[in-house]
């Protein structure tokens, strides 16, 4: 009995240690891939694995999805009229991205690219003509934009596809197959301003996901939200702009109109566990306005939404009331 | 052992597990509102149980209810990210608890109970600094070996007052 | 009654405190200044402390530190967004150049775990 009882407890205090040598461990790591600064966080055995593969896939996404030659969107786009053989990604993609555009009424459209090569937001902005808008509109409709099996067909030639405001949580979501791939624990992923966390954080906390203060810098957050295993992504007028003849044009363009949604919204965030759905509906409702945005929202499943006005007045979905927490005195949060 | 471990007393354990088990989700809780980023640190309340199992189980009880509770809070938590960081510490400071009470006589069940506290949130540090590699971190470890002193004081005292009654009422054997 | 505490106690708890004390003493140095990690294309290029002021070149971007904060000085990017955005000094926080790929992070964690912007 009594070698017995020596020999027990010897054996746990093993056991413990062994297994106490087999911690996780943390990988962070920073790459340039979506034509943005895409960081992450990978706590887990095999985070420095998980880590690679997820990079690997962002930069694979960036060459096949964006807008630049030698991409399935590229090729979509000049096959036009005819059909282009995409991959069974891009044309799920694509897919889902039409789906969106039909749910939300246009709001959110893929075919924008004929408006946003218009205004060349990205390269030299300018303000078009009246007349140079009015020509573009007919070609910017996803309803040109048609995909069976492999193949996405532009019927309309003119029509330009841009996967821009979707790419990035399409991206998300991938990354979090892999994390689910490698048996990742927790997990912090930020692309370029759209944040998507896995798990919770090791101490068992929620994130905190701070909302950028639209009329702060870059660093300034209005609120902050706690979440686990979701997507925050954030439409705002502050990421791409330009100042002519006094007046301020941001990047959300309103498809059926042309021209930069004016309707006193400076931000919309969705929160969705679907990354692509939040990145697609975060364009769509800042479109929509605060008052057709937040209804959409409140009956849409699974999504809940911030919404920021110029009054600096703060919007949320019933599921956020009790968890959103404003910062910065400046904005009052409206129930 | 101590105390032989009766079907009786078996079930004991599972409610003194329980017991571990609330003390650690509460603190948790507690832990939240103060901003450490040191994952897995708290108070250390949830030692107390450890401590009555030492002194009147056996190390392997204590050690085998300290595992449980660190498996089954970070299930609680949502994955087992915590667990690797929580069971280092409860194990640490069991061994070190244990090793105390058979060495070092003079000391009282505060005494151990302050040193089980702080030698639990320094292992935490230690973990963290080796699984973020940010050695910056071992600033809080000295922040935290107070804040051990402090609740393994509590605890202790606690201990002190509660534990002879309590192994009395369960018709435990005292004899340390 | 046994004491609740007795002379080995009060001398644990002594030397604990001293440890301690003499720790964060020792470390306060060190763990004030905050540090600055400089990327490009994702890899690191430059750590540097922010108690020291300093001005240097990182390729086509030109940083500024001053009293414990950092900035974008110069840059050759169409959109100067990264020298209008001023001043970094909040611990974990972060800024950017995009058309250089050049990022800056601040050592120590922030409020927030991630923004979303």
């Amino acid at each position: 009995m009594k070698k017995r009882s020596s020999v027990v407890p010897a054996l746990t205090a093993v056991l413990s240690l062994l297994l106490c040598s087999c911690t996780p461990a943390e990988k962070t790591s920073e790459t340039f891939a979506l034509d943005t600064i895409c960081t992450q966080q990978v706590i887990g055995i095999n985070a420095d694995a998980a880590v690679s593969e997820v990079n690997e896939n962002l930069t694979r996404i960036t060459r096949e999805l964006s807008m630049n030659e030698g991409s399935y969107v590229y090729a979509a786009n000049h096959s036009a009229p005819e059909p282009a053989a995409v991959s069974d990604e891009a044309a799920r993609l694509i897919a889902e991205a039409l789906r969106y555009a039909d749910e939300t009424d246009g709001a959110f459209d893929p075919a924008i690219g004929a408006i946003s090569t218009l205004w060349d937001i990205t390269g030299s902005p300018r303000v078009p003509s009246d007349d140079e808008i009015a020509d573009a509109l007919p070609f910017t409709d996803y309803h040109n934009v048609t995909v069976s099996g492999n193949a996405v067909t532009i019927a309309k030639k003119g029509t330009l596809l841009d996967l821009g405001g979707i790419a990035k949580g399409y991206a998300a979501d991938l990354a979090v197959q892999i994390y689910q791939k490698y048996g990742v624990g927790s997990a912090i992923l930020n692309l370029g301003g759209n944040v998507c966390v896995y798990g919770k954080k090791t101490d068992g906390s929620d994130f905190r996901i701070g909302l950028r203060d639209p009329l702060g810098a870059e660093n300034e957050y209005a609120a902050i939200i706690s979440v686990s295993n979701t997507s925050v992504v954030t439409s705002g007028v502050y990421e791409r702009f330009f100042e002519s003849g006094g007046k301020t044009y941001h990047h959300l363009f309103d498809p059926k109109t042309g021209r930069p949604a004016d309707n006193g919204l400076l931000a919309v965030t969705v929160v969705c566990e679907s990354s692509a759905k939040a990145d697609a509906l975060s364009t769509a409702l800042f479109v929509m306005g605060l008052e057709k945005g937040l209804v959409f929202a409140e009956h849409e499943d699974g999504v809940e939404a911030v919404f920021i006005t110029d009054d600096r007045y703060v919007y949320v979905t019933s599921g956020l009331e009790d968890n959103i927490r404003i910062t910065d005195e400046a904005y009052t949060l409206k129930s | 052992m101590r105390n032989k471990l009766t079907p009786r007393r078996i079930a004991l354990l599972g409610a003194l597990l329980s017991l571990s088990l609330v003390l650690s989700v509460a603190e948790s809780m507690l832990g939240a509102l103060i901003p450490i980023p040191v994952p897995g640190v708290k108070l250390g309340l949830a030692n107390i149980v450890s401590m009555f199992l030492l002194s009147y189980f056996s190390l392997s009880a204590a050690l085998t209810v300290g595992l449980l509770r660190a498996l089954l809070s970070s299930f609680f938590a949502g994955g087992f990210g915590m667990f690797f960081y929580s069971v280092s510490g409860v194990i640490f400071s069991i061994l070190v608890m244990f090793a105390a009470m058979k060495t070092i006589k003079p000391l009282t069940i505060t005494g151990v109970s302050v040193l089980g506290a702080c030698t639990h949130n320094f292992m935490q540090v230690c973990i963290a600094v080796l699984t973020t590699g940010e050695t910056r971190l071992f600033y809080y470890a000295f922040i935290l070996l107070i804040i051990g002193e402090v609740s393994g004081t509590i605890t202790g005292v606690t201990a002190h007052a509660l534990f002879g009654r309590a192994a009395g009422a369960l018709k435990l054997q005292t004899k340390q | 009654m046994k004491p609740i505490l007795s002379k080995a106690d009060i001398l644990l708890f002594i030397l604990i405190a001293v440890i301690a004390v003499s720790g964060m003493i020792l470390l306060s140095g060190s763990g004030g200044a905050q540090t600055a990690v400089i990327r490009q294309n994702g890899q690191i290029v430059k750590e540097v402390q922010l108690d020291a002021d300093q001005s240097f070149w990182i390729g086509s971007v030109r940083f500024e530190v001053k009293s414990g904060s950092i900035r974008f000085a110069e840059s050759n990017c169409a959109g100067q967004e990264c020298v209008h955005a001023g001043w970094l000094s909040s611990p974990g926080s972060s800024m950017a150049c995009l058309p250089n790929r050049i990022s800056v992070t601040l050592s120590g964690k922030s409020e927030v775990d991630a923004i979303a912007e």
